[in-house]
């Protein structure tokens, strides 16, 4: 199994904060892989950095052995990296169906002109995409509410959309930001088994964050835990669970 | 060297005028994130309501120091008034609605207002409330420098009304609202902040300091009162809010006089007919290059 | 493939057909006497058509908030005035030729426009980029004051007058045709995902900066070509003509149809064109009714719309609500104002035609407060509309 993304020392420091502190670890392909740690440890903004929202302060990101800073995060969707978000970003107005054919939207391969002609390819490519993101929808069980406003749709419906989205991108790696936030423990239950399902029928390398500790536990093969920012701990969940520096901080928040 | 002084004084004058109408658009920027458009026509009506002061109380005929603070203080009113209106009648039912729709609300309130104007107000021919007080046009010579005494006026009550200004904001319980909204308004609304107060309060203020303008560039700078009186001006005073860091209140009083100056030196340098563009070009350039504007801290959007 | 092409050329040919026909019809019958304020008429809503209709590519398709349309407008104008009687005439060009040189080159001046405005954009965003576009609308009207070989500030006259109708309604189904095509294709739903949620859209790999651009290229190119078709139509062109009013009467036109609705925008487009029109018709009013429809207008719409939430009517019922309280407020306004006039306040008199601009901004912001989305939302016309069963617009 070859290594798909690599962090190295990465580090970001917003004024005087250090958000995130030489962050080190790397994700094998195929895995399923989590990052978790308290409230503010820094999850998000390590994310932010894959996928060059931030830059890092320093330090480095390879994903496939390319290095992916200075690059926009378009482009690094191009190369295959894609995500979803912690605060639900649908685009709102559009149909489900919609949301999933932008998501497809890196495939394309008509220009703007034949688009503004209305030219017979870009017909055709229309109608492959609908197939394509009718196909999507129907996995992640919501093609009966395909032709709805992402906005009108039920809260976990929204969340599971934003998945659908985001592996239209057909990505190598899938990023997902706290996708059981504000879930009841029956949905929570049903997304960590379509989770499950994508790494094991689709061999999705996924890598999961999750404030939850007990979330990731049952479904990922190794964890990294943050804390302020620094990697506290990582390996399989037993060992993680076990771990007092882990236990120190969760419980150090309930506190 | 004279002229350049002189040139220097005229900047700082303008700059004055722009400086006390720039509070009126960062004030209410802080606290409610809306580009007021009709705040420059809020400017306008009071220049038009110091005309009609000035005429009630006999001021051009019968000149008096009282009658001039009488205009100050009426066109003041009659500018809080109306912003106190235009906030609950406008704005306010868009409070939670997308800023874009409170934008163009605003550009609604704006046209209105100046074409509302075209239909009531006397504007043929265009009237100056100056030459109906000349009496208070005296000036006195230091050294080859001439200053106008009405013109020194306007130096001395803008001030007086920043030091005010400040006083309110720091110091009294509707400032510490207004900080608190203007740092987060909805924590400020759960933290027992009447927060409606606080916005009628923040255009009240807003909207008396530029009364207080259009009552001084109308009466010591004599410019012929016409509907879009407001319209450069505002636009010179967003600027000027924008250049300092909208938001931010030092900022604001420090772009105004920026404005005014750049404004004279290139009137000075004869491109006058370039002065309106000088603003538009500022206005371009701080949004691209420093859209915090000079004083004001630039925030990232949070994912 | 064949079939295809079957279609879109007898398509294509309809269309021209029909906006041939139509033009040389309006042209040739209404072109003296009092027909030729309705042929005027015309003439204007396809000119503020393709106006709102390609702002509203950038503003309600792509979401960028730009308030400087009427700076594209004019490029196209002034482009057109300067090298018709300069360059294209000398050319020999004239008639139809004559028009679409001129058509295109400022398309193409006006685009270049575009570009630059479109720039800001990747850096800001809402109130700020309106605030900019509004400045580069301002910039470039105060250029044209100041530049004698533009004409300065009395603008250029004697343009050869060579638009004909039937060029206008073609040039109108284009941008309708571009824009719609746009929107269903792939590339379309990039643009709509920029204007839901542009970080979102970039994580999905769309270069959203390549698209506003073009958004605001392609905007302020058919911006251009009606520039230049008003030009070659009014034949005098100068800078009182492009105001900040037309930038907001377009924003308005786009805002009361539906911010990102094609069929919106050309609707209101004619709509409040023809309301400025027939008010210049109505003369002189009077200040009581006026005053008094006014008042009862404002607390009317309080009231209906307090009606409205209250219960929650089918869109037929809002209707209703809606219309007799403007009715109510027209007719009682109209009896009780003329009752007043005996006051002398009350019995001034205005140009209707004055109270256009009025009615436009009470509009603007009345529409904001009741329904933010506009006539048509985000939706197209569609025949469906009249179908038993409705299916989804999308395939």
């Amino acid at each position: 199994m070859s290594d798909l993304l690599q962090l190295t020392d990465t580090t970001i420091r917003f004024g005087g904060l250090t958000a995130v502190d030489r962050l080190n670890f790397t994700i094998p392909s195929g895995t399923l892989f989590g990052l978790i740690g308290p409230n503010g440890a820094g999850k998000t903004t390590a994310f932010n950095m894959i996928t060059g929202v931030y830059q890092p302060t320093s330090g480095d990101i390879e994903f496939k052995g390319r290095s992916v800073l200075g690059r926009k995060p378009f482009q690094i969707a191009g190369l295959g990296i894609a995500r979803t978000f912690q605060n639900i970003r649908l685009f709102g107005a559009l149909s489900a169906l919609e949301n999933v054919i932008v998501g497809g939207f890196l495939r394309h391969k008509t220009t703007l002109a034949s688009a503004l002609l209305y030219l017979p390819s870009a017909k055709r490519e229309l109608a492959t995409f609908v197939k394509t993101a009718m196909d999507i929808l129907d996995t992640m069980n919501l093609a009966d509410q395909a032709h709805t406003r992402a906005q009108d749709l039920p809260y976990g419906r929204q969340r599971r959309l934003e998945i659908a989205r985001a592996l239209a991108t057909n990505p190598e790696l899938l990023l997902l930001d706290e996708p059981a936030a504000g879930m009841n423990p029956a949905e929570t239950e049903d997304l960590m088994a379509l989770i499950r399902r994508l790494r094991d029928e689709f061999h999705q390398t996924i890598l999961l964050i999750e404030h939850d500790m007990r979330v990731v536990m049952g479904i990922c093969e190794s964890i990294v835990v943050l804390d302020h920012g620094a990697k506290i701990a990582e390996g399989p969940p037993e060992q993680i669970r076990n771990d007092p520096r882990v236990i120190e901080a969760y419980l150090g928040e309930s506190h | 060297m004279s002229y350049y002084i002189q040139q220097l004084i005229v900047g700082l004058q303008v700059g004055a005028i722009y400086a006390l109408l720039a509070l009126g658009y960062t004030m209410v920027y802080g606290v409610l994130r809306l580009i007021n458009f009709a705040h420059g026509e809020v400017y306008m009506v009071g220049a038009f309501f110091t005309l009609f002061i000035s005429r009630w109380i006999h001021a051009p005929e019968d000149p008096a120091l009282w009658k001039l603070f009488t205009m100050l203080f009426g066109a003041m009113m009659v500018c809080a008034i109306l912003g106190a209106t235009i906030e609950q009648v406008a704005y306010r039912p868009l409070r939670k609605s997308p800023r874009i729709a409170s934008l163009i609300t605003a550009i609604g309130v704006s046209l209105l207002l100046q074409n509302l104007a075209i239909l009531v107000f006397p504007i043929n021919p265009p009237p100056a409330v100056a030459t109906e007080v000349i009496p208070f046009q005296r000036s006195i010579q230091v050294g080859d420098i001439t200053l106008d005494i009405g013109k020194m006026a306007i130096f001395a009550v803008a001030i007086g009304m920043m030091i005010l200004l400040w006083w309110i904001v720091m110091k009294t319980k509707m400032g510490r609202g207004m900080r608190a909204a203007s740092h987060d308004f909805d924590a400020a609304a759960l933290m027992g902040v009447d927060v409606n107060k606080v916005v009628r309060f923040t255009f009240i203020v807003g909207s008396a300091l530029a009364g207080a303008a259009a009552m001084l560039n109308s009466t010591f700078l004599g410019t012929p009162l016409r509907v879009d009186y407001g319209l450069l001006p505002g636009v010179k005073a967003f600027t000027a809010a924008v250049l300092g860091g909208i938001g931010n209140i030092p900022g604001a009083a420090l772009g105004g006089m920026l404005m005014g100056l750049a404004e004279t030196s290139v009137s000075a340098a004869h491109l006058s007919s370039y002065r309106d563009a000088v603003a538009f070009i500022i206005l371009v350039l701080v949004l691209l290059l420093r859209p915090s504007g000079l004083l004001g801290s630039s925030k990232v959007e949070k994912v | 493939m064949a079939r295809f092409w079957a279609t879109r050329l007898t398509s294509i040919a309809i269309v021209i057909l029909l906006a041939f026909v139509i033009g040389q019809y309006v042209d040739a019958t209404m072109a003296s006497g009092p027909a030729n304020i309705v042929r005027r008429i015309i003439y204007l809503c396809s000119l503020y058509g393709i106006l709102s209709v390609s702002l509203n590519l950038i503003n309600g398709i792509t979401g960028q908030f730009s308030i400087g349309h009427a700076a594209f407008y004019q490029i196209g104008a002034y482009t057109a005035g300067f090298l018709s009687r300069g360059v294209f005439t000398h050319w020999g060009l004239q008639g139809p030729l004559l028009l679409l040189a001129s058509t295109v080159t400022g398309a193409l001046m006006a685009a270049v426009g575009g570009w630059i405005v479109g720039m800001p954009s990747l850096r800001l965003k809402g109130d700020y980029l309106a605030i900019a576009t509004l400045g580069f609308g301002e910039i470039v009207r105060i250029f044209a004051i100041n530049q004698d070989w533009l004409g300065g500030a009395y603008g250029m006259s004697g343009i050869p007058a060579v638009t004909k109708l039937s060029y206008l309604l073609m040039l109108v189904a284009l941008t309708i045709a571009i824009c719609r095509n746009l929107l269903l294709s792939v590339h379309g739903k990039a643009f709509l995902s920029i204007r839901e949620d542009e970080m979102a859209a970039d994580a999905m790999g769309v270069n959203t900066a390549r698209y506003k651009i073009w958004a605001f290229v392609i905007g302020a190119g058919m911006a251009g070509a009606a520039g230049a078709m008003y030009a070659h139509f009014e034949t005098y062109i100068g800078p009182t003509s492009f105001f900040m009013d037309v930038s907001f009467i377009v924003l308005a036109m786009v805002v009361v149809g539906g911010t990102g609705s094609i069929t919106g925008s050309l609707v209101s487009a004619v709509l409040l064109i023809v309301l400025q029109e027939k008010l210049r018709d109505l003369g002189s009013i009077t200040a009581g009714p006026l005053y008094l429809v006014a008042l009862l207008l404002f607390i009317g719409a309080y009231v209906a719309a307090g009606l409205c939430r209250r219960f929650r009517p089918k869109p037929l019922g809002a209707t209703g609500i809606w219309g007799g309280t403007i009715l109510f407020a027209l007719v009682a306004g109209n009896l009780i104002g003329q009752r007043l006039e005996v006051i002398s306040t009350f019995s001034q008199t205005f140009e209707a035609y004055q109270l256009r601009m009025v009615i436009f901004s009470i509009t603007l912001i009345v529409i904001m407060i009741v329904r933010p989305q506009g006539m048509f939302g985000h939706h197209e016309f569609s025949w469906q509309l009249f179908a038993r069963k409705r299916r989804p617009a999308l395939p």
